[in-house]
């Protein structure tokens, strides 16, 4: 074996050792091998899987979301209808109970003013007739004679005497 | 209430012995003089009436009374009674009652007559002629002078008012205006 060049028979020593090499290899670690990569395999095809379904939950759950944000917006907007239906009853309500304290005050203020200038009225004309009535009695009472006196007595009797 | 209750007993009681006996009148005439000698005799009356004298002075201040003024059995008797019993106060509310008793048997009633001024008896009388044409009954009135009627007379009899006043009148007017 010399000047550089390598004999046919290192190149078949290699080669035998290379493939007892493999052979070992095959015979020793080919079946750890075998189960890495079915497992990994396997792992890969479970994660594949629950993606897969995870990413269907997810559809399905976007598909429920939104089937209920249309199913929201419709009820925000009989919601609102309703606030606003409510309100304008409300409002017509307020209105109507404030014509119809408003009618009963303006009622009330009537009857108050006719009850009071009636009152006033009375007053005043009890008091005219009051007065009426003491200067009237002071005037008969000095104007009034025994012969007037005698002479009513008289009308009293021809009026019981009429009476009976 | 209850004064009138009593003295309406004692009244109708002696009426009842006066009715049986014919003497109701007496009765009466005796019953007003002894009150007319308690009304003269303030003291006396007061010492019968009064608990200030034992029982038995005063009983024997009542028998002396009794006497002097000739009272009938039955009166005395009553008057003993009213004595024992404290009731002497009743004794002018007893006369009045009695007094109505005897006019109502004789058919008769008594009232008042107010006048503003003094009147003649032959008016009193022609008022109560009316009065008893009115009443079916004897009238008695007696006369009360009240100046309050201006002028005019108003009749009471046993509670009904006949009233021809002047007072009255301005009253009627004075209501009639008002009413307008």
């Amino acid at each position: 074996m010399t000047g550089g060049s390598e004999s046919w028979l290192s190149w078949v020593f290699k080669f035998v050792n290379f493939a007892v090499l493999v052979g070992v290899l095959i015979k020793f670690a080919g079946k750890p091998f075998k189960d890495y990569f079915i497992n990994r395999h396997n792992t890969v095809k479970d994660k594949f899987e629950e993606a897969e379904k995870l990413l269907r939950e997810a559809q399905e759950m976007k598909a429920t979301y939104e089937m209920r944000l249309e199913g929201l917006n419709k009820e925000i907007e009989e919601f609102k209808k309703a606030v606003l239906d409510d309100a304008e009853r409300e409002k017509k309500k307020i209105q109507d109970e404030a014509a119809a304290f408003a009618s009963k005050l303006r009622e009330q203020a009537t009857l108050t003013y006719t009850q009071e200038a009636k009152e006033v009225r009375d007053r005043i004309k009890g008091e005219m007739v009051k007065l009426t009535m003491e200067q009237a009695e002071k005037l008969v009472k000095e104007r009034l004679t025994r012969e007037d006196h005698n002479k009513m007595v008289e009308e009293f009797i021809e009026k019981m005497g009429s009476l009976n | 209430m209850i004064s009138q209750s009593i003295a309406k007993r004692y009244a109708k009681g002696l009426f009842a012995v006066g009715e049986k006996d014919g003497r109701y009148r007496e009765y009466l005439t005796a019953m007003e003089s002894i009150l007319e000698v308690f009304n003269k005799e303030k003291q006396l009356g007061r010492a019968l009436m009064l608990p200030i004298l034992e029982m038995k002075k005063r009983k024997e201040l009542l028998g002396d009374i009794m006497k002097a003024c000739d009272a009938p059995l039955p009166l005395a008797n009553m008057f003993s009674m009213l004595l024992e019993k404290n009731r002497m106060g009743y004794i002018n509310l007893i006369k009045d009652v009695y007094s109505e008793l005897v006019d109502e048997k004789e058919g008769r009633i008594r009232g008042t007559l107010y006048t503003a001024y003094p009147l003649v008896d032959t008016m009193k009388n022609r008022i109560e002629t009316e009065l008893k044409k009115k009443l079916q009954k004897d009238v008695i009135l007696q006369i009360i002078e009240d100046k309050t009627l201006i002028g005019g007379v108003k009749v009471n009899v046993k509670g009904t008012i006949i009233d021809g006043s002047v007072k009255q009148q301005l009253e009627t007017l004075k209501e009639n205006i008002l009413k307008e």
